[in-house]
């Protein structure tokens, strides 16, 4: 595929979305709910950017994460509309999250500090980031989105029922602003429940039949350090190919 | 073939075993196995899941936390996503609804002739705000957005009958025989 | 006799049960009663219609019965009394034909409702009904019925006006194991029933549209989305269904053609947001009806991936008619040129659903290209106890208002989109000097907002800031730059929204913007509501001139807020009023001041 980005000429493979092209080229795009390791979701919209589909006269905007690279298309990545767009989705992210840390590094940014908008106090930014872990890495299917609208959140089903969490801890290692503690309370179901009390990691699927001596108090186990040190990163997301990197 | 038997209103048409219309012949079995016909009816496909939901609905008028559970065993379909379309269509209740259940349509054209002014003589009537139900589980009161009468506006059902035309100061006449 | 649920409203059902009575009571064997689907005149129902004079009564009564019995049907008088006024001549009229409501439609569409009984499939066959289906499988041509198609210039009536034929060859065209065609009778537009009166009306119609197009595209499974609050729709097309595969014209080898193909009925789950195309898809794959984006478009990758034609109730209906009639006389109708291009015009009829301030409400089909005023005044008759004309809303959540000065635009595809609204699926909701606009984008904004699916972040949140703004303006806390504010969101949430139902809900907010700009700044600077609708900025008082003591305030109160006694004054205590202008309806002095 042939197509141009940011006024430079450049090809990549079928199959490759603008945003890892983008990256391939080393240009930066915000892009909150994106992982390397998930399917893209193209629900904060931060990653839009001005594309003018060949043969068409007006530019479109569009979520880059999503959108597949196809021949003969120009993109741009920061127009003076896409940075106006950008702030103001930024500014509707803060209204809903100002006290996470994460949100205002972001916003800060992009030359956003502060919302006219009135503000929700709710960490969760709904980046759906748990929710497809737990579901594409995972398998657990523990936790998922319930309600819609505004009213959307992120709760295991009705509310309270963790029988399929297996303590993996790999949503609230996804998660940028800190929202989920899903491990915490997990772990503390884990000590109270009877039975075997089975490792975490065999839970998770790396071990088999090993059983906790340490009633779940991970951070002293050698064994938790052992997977933490191996992986550079959760070691659920560690087996998981990154997607198709773009030939840029 | 329509003149066979009296109109069917919307009433027989949504909730067969309550109107007396001939329900299935096992009527009255224990759930699982109610729930279980409604999986087979639709060949226990995971893609037939709002259709199943909505049959067992229509049974249990609403729809049962341990019924949930068996449906996403059988069904092989995690929890989650039943708890979210559940909780994302709004025809969908987790919890039991009054006797009578009045919605009353706050579309476009309604709203245009006052069917705000009919919902708030509605929430004096009752003593309850939209989307509740009564403390003696007597009425259930929501808003819904265009039942299609439009051309009858302002408009309300009521366990599945329409009244229509209504007036702010008529309606509490008109809630009378459901008391 | 029409027993839609409309009339139904109207007490149609006992209308219907007494002619049964009645007809078998006098046993009159040459006369019989047929429960038939909307017949479009709404605000006049229950409509019944006596053939084969076609002599036209109005607001009929299951106590009228007898009479009509007794007069029109044995001895073939009139009963003046229900016969319809025309308020311009003052005089009764006695056909239905001649009733100017009708007299200017084009009822290509919904004509037929009043003559068949939408459970008989007889009666759809006996007035050419699958004629066209029978032509088509015997042309052995399905790619020169997709020629015919977009010859015609058929445009989606869905509201998204996409050229029908040149979806039906995108989607013959593309790869994929199989196809699918699906109808989209999720009509969630408040203020729009143009879908369910044809589904409740004539079901046939639609299922022989679909057919063709299955054929066309080769597709062998279709599926009716019906929404959940149209169970009469969902029974009507039920029936119909069953009926068309006794009778060979679905399931294998329709009509021994080699053709299989069969439709199956969906039920919606009470989400506007799926009558959104990939959000119907994701409900029909059993999932939350969330939008996807459509970078890639559901005729190449749709339903469960594969190539998949979604086409809107009115667009399956008119197809049997363009096969029948053919494109010369389809293009004949309505507006702009399409011998170049279907995008060159807007052919054919569109039904209209003309509700809310206006004498005839009801469904309306004319040829596109009428215009605004024609449509409303002409047909409508106008707006109702003298009042005056403010706004038509059209396209629904998805429209803009209009007003006044914009009544001569043609109503097609193209027109009332510079104007800042759409033609969308057909509502036409006028509204008259008592509207507020502020309130109506407010009560659009505050609809989006319960409907959005809450996927993306400018929907979700641009939506509730939207409403916050608004809702502060009618209550009278509005600030200066609130206009501007409103404006700079819109543009946000239009542009980033991951689906439609985002992209287009800033159009009512910016449209009575840009036409009410005034009544904004009324309720802004000056917290005034001119139109008297929005409560915290109005304020009931006795005008002690007028007053005559009646007690008719009194008497309605519903906060016992007015005292005095009977022939003196009355004074309405500020304090305990809720401003339901119940008094001020019920004043016959106009002693109440708003």
């Amino acid at each position: 595929m042939k197509f141009v980005l940011n006024g430079k000429k450049r090809t990549a493979e079928a199959g490759t979305t603008v945003l890892e092209a983008a990256r391939a080229a080393g240009i930066d795009i915000p892009a909150v709910c994106a992982h390397d390791a998930l399917e893209p979701f193209g629900a904060c919209r931060l990653c839009v950017v001005e594309i003018r589909e060949h043969g068409k006269k007006r530019p479109r905007v569009v979520a880059s994460c999503l959108y597949p690279v196809k021949d003969g298309i120009e993109v741009e990545t920061d127009t003076p509309r896409i940075r106006k767009l950008r702030k103001f989705l930024l500014e509707l992210l803060l209204a809903r999250s100002p006290g996470a840390p994460y949100v205002r590094e972001l916003a800060a940014k992009h030359g956003v500090t502060k919302t006219r908008f009135s503000k929700l106090n709710d960490d969760c930014i709904l980046c759906g980031l748990c929710v497809r872990v737990c579901s594409e890495i995972v398998g657990a299917n523990a936790i998922g989105f319930s309600q819609r609208g505004i009213g959307r959140k992120v709760e295991s089903p009705f509310g309270i029922d963790h029988s399929r969490c297996i303590a993996c801890g790999a949503c609230a290692y996804v998660c940028p602003t800190d929202a989920i503690d899903m491990e915490y309370e997990r772990v503390i179901e884990l000590r109270r429940e009877g039975g075997e009390h089975l490792c975490r990691y065999t839970l998770m699927g790396f071990l088999s039949d090993a059983v906790c001596s340490l009633n779940y108090e991970c951070f002293h186990c050698e064994i938790d350090q052992k997977f933490r040190a191996e992986a550079h990163t959760h070691p659920m997301l560690a087996g998981k190919q990154p997607r198709r990197k773009a030939r840029a | 073939m329509s003149d066979a038997g009296s109109m069917r209103t919307i009433r027989d048409v949504l909730l067969p075993g309550r109107a007396g219309v001939a329900a299935p012949a096992s009527g009255g079995v224990s759930g699982e196995r109610a729930v279980q016909r409604i999986l087979e009816s639709h060949g226990r496909m995971a893609s037939q899941i709002i259709a199943i939901l909505q049959d067992l609905q229509a049974l249990r008028q609403y729809l049962p936390e341990a019924e949930l559970r068996l449906i996403s065993r059988e069904l092989d379909v995690p929890l989650t996503r039943l708890y979210a379309i559940a909780t994302f269509y709004k025809a969908f209740r987790l919890v039991p609804r009054g006797r009578h259940e009045i919605s009353l349509c706050t579309g476009t054209a309604c709203h245009v002739r006052g069917a705000m002014r009919v919902k708030d003589a509605i929430e004096r009537e009752i003593k309850i705000a939209a989307g509740g139900t009564t403390l003696d589980m007597r009425f259930s009161f929501e808003t819904i957005r265009c039942l299609g009468c439009c051309g009858q506006a302002p408009v309300m059902m009521v366990d599945g009958e329409l009244v229509s035309r209504l007036d702010h100061l008529t309606v509490g006449k008109a809630l009378e025989k459901y008391k | 006799m029409c027993t839609d649920t409309g009339c139904r409203a109207c007490d149609s059902a006992n209308v219907y049960e007494a002619f049964k009575r009645e007809i078998a009571r006098e046993r009159l064997r040459r006369v019989d009663v047929k429960a038939t689907g909307c017949h479009g005149f709404c605000e006049k129902g229950a409509l019944v219609v006596i053939h084969p004079r076609t002599i036209l009564y109005t607001q009929v009564k299951p106590l009228d019965v007898p009479e009509i019995v007794a007069k029109t049907i044995k001895k073939g008088e009139l009963v003046e009394r229900l016969l319809y006024l025309d308020p311009a001549t003052g005089k009764r009229v006695e056909l239905e034909g001649e009733v100017p409501y009708y007299r200017r439609q084009m009822r290509l569409i919904l004509g037929n409702n009043s003559k068949i009984d939408p459970a008989d499939i007889r009666d759809y066959l006996a007035l050419d009904g699958y004629e066209a289906l029978r032509r088509v499988l015997e042309s052995r041509k399905p790619r020169g019925v997709i020629d015919t198609i977009r010859k015609s210039g058929l445009r989606g009536r869905g509201g998204g006006g996409f050229p029908t034929g040149i979806k039906w060859e995108t989607a013959r065209k593309a790869k994929g194991r199989k196809r699918f065609v699906i109808c989209n009778a999720d009509e969630g537009d408040p203020g729009a029933f143009m879908d369910r009166s044809i589904c409740e009306g004539n079901p046939h119609s639609v299922i022989e549209g679909i057919i063709i197009g299955a054929y066309a595209v080769g597709a062998h499974e279709g599926f009716i989305y019906v929404r959940n609050e149209y169970p009469l729709a969902v029974e009507a097309l039920t029936t119909a269904l069953a009926q068309a595969r006794e009778c060979g014209l679905l399931g294998s080898d329709i009509l021994g053609s080699g053709f299989s193909f069969d439709i199956s009925i969906s039920r919606g789950g009470g989400a506007f947001v799926c009558g959104e195309s990939t959000a119907l898809m994701a409900s029909l794959e059993g999932k939350p009806g969330e939008p996807r984006a459509k970078y890639v478009h559901t005729v190449k990758k749709g339903l469960w991936e594969q190539p998949t034609v979604l086409n809107n109730v009115e667009t399956w209906a008119n197809v049997p008619k363009i096969i029948l009639g053919g494109p010369a006389w389809y293009t004949k109708i309505g507006t702009g040129d399409v011998s170049g291009s279907p995008w060159g015009g807007s052919k054919g009829t569109k039904i209209f659903s003309l509700v809310g301030k206006v004498v005839n409400t009801g469904l309306v089909e004319v040829p596109m290209g009428m215009t605004l005023r024609e449509i409303i005044f002409d047909i409508g008759g106008g707006v109702p106890k003298g009042k005056r004309f403010k706004a038509v809303q059209t396209g629904g959540p998805s429209g803009g208002c209009l007003p006044e000065s914009l009544l001569d635009l043609p109503v097609d595809f193209d027109a009332l989109t510079g104007a800042g609204s759409m033609m969308g699926s057909g509502g036409m909701i006028v509204m008259d000097e008592d509207t507020c606009m502020v309130d109506v984008a407010k009560y659009f904004i505050d609809f989006l907002k319960d409907e959005s699916c809450g996927k993306c972040l400018p929907c979700r949140e641009g939506l509730r800031a939207l409403l916050e703004i608004l809702s502060r303006i009618v209550e009278g806390r509005g600030k200066k730059g609130d206009i501007r504010l409103l404006e700079e969101i819109s543009e946000g949430v239009a542009a980033t929204s991951l689906c439609a139902l985002g992209g287009s809900a800033p159009n009512p907010v910016l449209t009575t913007i840009r036409y009410f700009r005034d009544e904004y700044e009324a309720h802004i600077r000056r917290k005034q509501c001119p139109a008297g609708v929005c409560k915290p900025l109005l304020h009931f008082s006795v005008i002690p001139e007028h007053c005559t003591g009646c007690r008719a305030c009194f008497k309605v109160c519903p906060a016992s807020c007015i005292t005095g006694k009977a022939k003196e004054i009355h004074v309405i205590d500020e304090t305990k009023c809720i401003r339901c202008g119940a008094c001020f309806d019920a004043c016959r002095f106009e002693a109440i001041a708003r």
